[in-house]
């Protein structure tokens, strides 16, 4: 028996469903500062990602690409970076230049 | 060589004064760490008013708010302990020896002032660093002190390290 028409509609919309390109998921991640340096770097970041930094230290501190971002966070305080190009960063912390981070950027998702 | 003496004497004379206080108790240790802070804003201060060079001032802002921040939570720790810091013959010391810096860089200015604040910062947080690891740090009993002059030494170990670079470049 050839199925009826409702089916052929559910099939259809999974089939589009299925088909449709999957819009492509960016992470967020959130950096801790304490003690006078950053937490570790997340692992596999893409293009599209976002980077926050929290600083939960008692010391202003900055996440700074030179040139690229700079977050000034005073003791509490958090921001956030929208990765946009592929690369390695390299992020310091312009008040405590000893105060250092890498991250490896890889393409888009 | 002047200056390298000079140099040579305030590395030893707070070191040995440091040495001299054995086995200081908490009332002590806190007294000696606020009073380290206290006489390096002293001294971000006087290069904020005096230095036109932006490295330094920035450098010297950083050592003003720095110092301020762990200041202003030793105060609140020892408030909430109730532990009245006590003076003593190392904040004695520490206090005469950055008062006589303080007088001397004083006389000076321009990029001569800038070397000398710097370089005496670089000894100053060796030393205080120095008195952290081995004194202050193993004989505080109360474990939230011991917690915040655990914090305190890698703030004045980041100094130190931020210090001698800015010294480095100073000296091309």
């Amino acid at each position: 028996m050839p199925p009826k028409a409702g089916t052929w509609r559910v099939i259809g919309a999974l089939l589009l469903v299925g088909i449709a390109p999957h819009p492509a998921e960016a992470a967020r991640y959130v950096i801790e500062i304490r003690d006078m340096s950053f937490g570790p770097a997340p692992k596999h970041l893409k293009v599209g990602d976002v980077i926050a930094w929290k600083n939960n230290d008692m010391f202003r501190h900055t996440a700074t690409e030179p040139g690229i971002f700079d977050l000034d966070l005073a003791p509490g305080a958090q921001g956030e970076v929208t990765l946009k190009k592929s690369g390695v960063l390299k992020v310091i912390c312009r008040y405590h230049p000893n105060m250092t981070m890498r991250l490896a950027v890889e393409k888009e998702h | 060589m002047l200056t390298r003496m000079i140099f040579a004497a305030l590395l030893l004379a707070p070191g040995a004064a440091l040495a001299q206080a054995q086995k200081p108790n908490d009332a002590q240790i806190a007294h000696i760490a606020y009073t380290a802070g206290v006489l390096d804003i002293t001294a971000g201060k006087q290069a904020l008013a005096k230095s036109t060079n932006p490295d330094v001032k920035a450098f010297a802002g950083e050592m003003v708010r720095d110092h301020q921040a762990v200041n202003d939570k030793a105060l609140a720790l020892v408030k909430k302990l109730n532990v009245t810091p006590e003076d003593n013959a190392t904040s004695q010391a520490l206090t005469k020896a950055a008062a006589a810096k303080q007088a001397e860089l004083s006389r000076l200015s321009g990029a001569a002032f800038d070397r000398a604040y710097v370089e005496n910062e670089v000894a100053y947080h060796k030393t205080v660093n120095g008195a952290l690891k081995d004194t202050l740090i193993p004989n505080s009993q109360n474990a939230e002190l011991k917690a915040l002059l655990q914090t305190g030494l890698s703030l004045f170990t980041a100094h130190q390290q931020h210090a001698e670079h800015l010294s480095m470049s100073l000296a091309k």
